[in-house]
């Protein structure tokens, strides 16, 4: 029977989502970060760090609004609802609605490859 | 070469809900099509401007990252988009409900 070594890390920080339903369904497929976000793109909520979060909402708000006017232009009935953007690491889902943009960045497994 | 692509493309058509397949160059011009040459120039054109647009984004938010895929969901159809090294793939389907 191995013993293993255990690192004492320190306990995380109570954060004012603890006990929230809605971050733990997400946390429970690998998507901590939540962002949300008014329909202007100024994060409203949440579960990053400021700084991070104003990263990711400028950056995505823009992201949105172009794809935004590119599916306009090429069909001005049509309107982009959702997206997903993939990388290596990471995979972002932005949900546009009228009143609010929510964005969901989740952490990929390693052995997961598509495409 | 040229007939694997045609016959993956002939595939592709075939798949329920699919609209359109465009492989784009990296100029901007389609090289293949399975739409009309005006709305796939219109389509290329645009898309290009996207895909450049989300791999700065995710370059900008992590650099080890590498942009891979995206998809963008509207009313009527389902827009994918996939960028390699010289080209990058556009498939429009419908999004059934």
């Amino acid at each position: 029977m191995k013993r293993s070594t255990k690192l004492r890390s320190e306990a995380p920080r109570a954060k004012a989502y603890d006990g929230d339903a809605f971050v733990n369904h997400f946390a429970h497929r690998g998507a901590r970060e939540i962002i949300v976000m008014d329909s202007s793109g100024r994060p409203m909520r949440s579960t990053v760090s400021q700084r991070r979060s104003y990263a990711y909402a400028s950056h995505l708000y823009a992201l949105a609004t172009m794809a935004r006017n590119v599916v306009r232009d090429l069909d001005p009935s049509n309107d982009v609802t959702f997206m997903r953007l993939r990388a290596t690491r990471q995979e972002v889902h932005i949900s546009i609605n009228q009143d609010f943009i929510v964005v969901v960045i989740q952490r990929l497994r390693k052995h997961k490859e598509n495409h | 070469m040229s007939a694997e692509v045609e016959e993956m493309l002939k595939r592709f058509m075939g798949l329920k809900n699919i609209v359109g397949v465009i492989v784009v160059d990296y100029d901007g011009i389609p090289i293949k099509t399975t739409l009309e040459n005006q709305q796939s120039v219109h389509y290329a054109a645009h898309m290009q401007t996207l895909t450049e647009k989300a791999r700065q984004v995710i370059l900008d938010l992590d650099a080890t990252n590498e942009f891979v895929a995206m998809r963008m969901r509207t009313t009527y159809f389902e827009i994918m988009l996939m960028p390699h090294e010289n080209f990058f793939v556009v498939v429009i389907q419908n999004a059934c409900d």
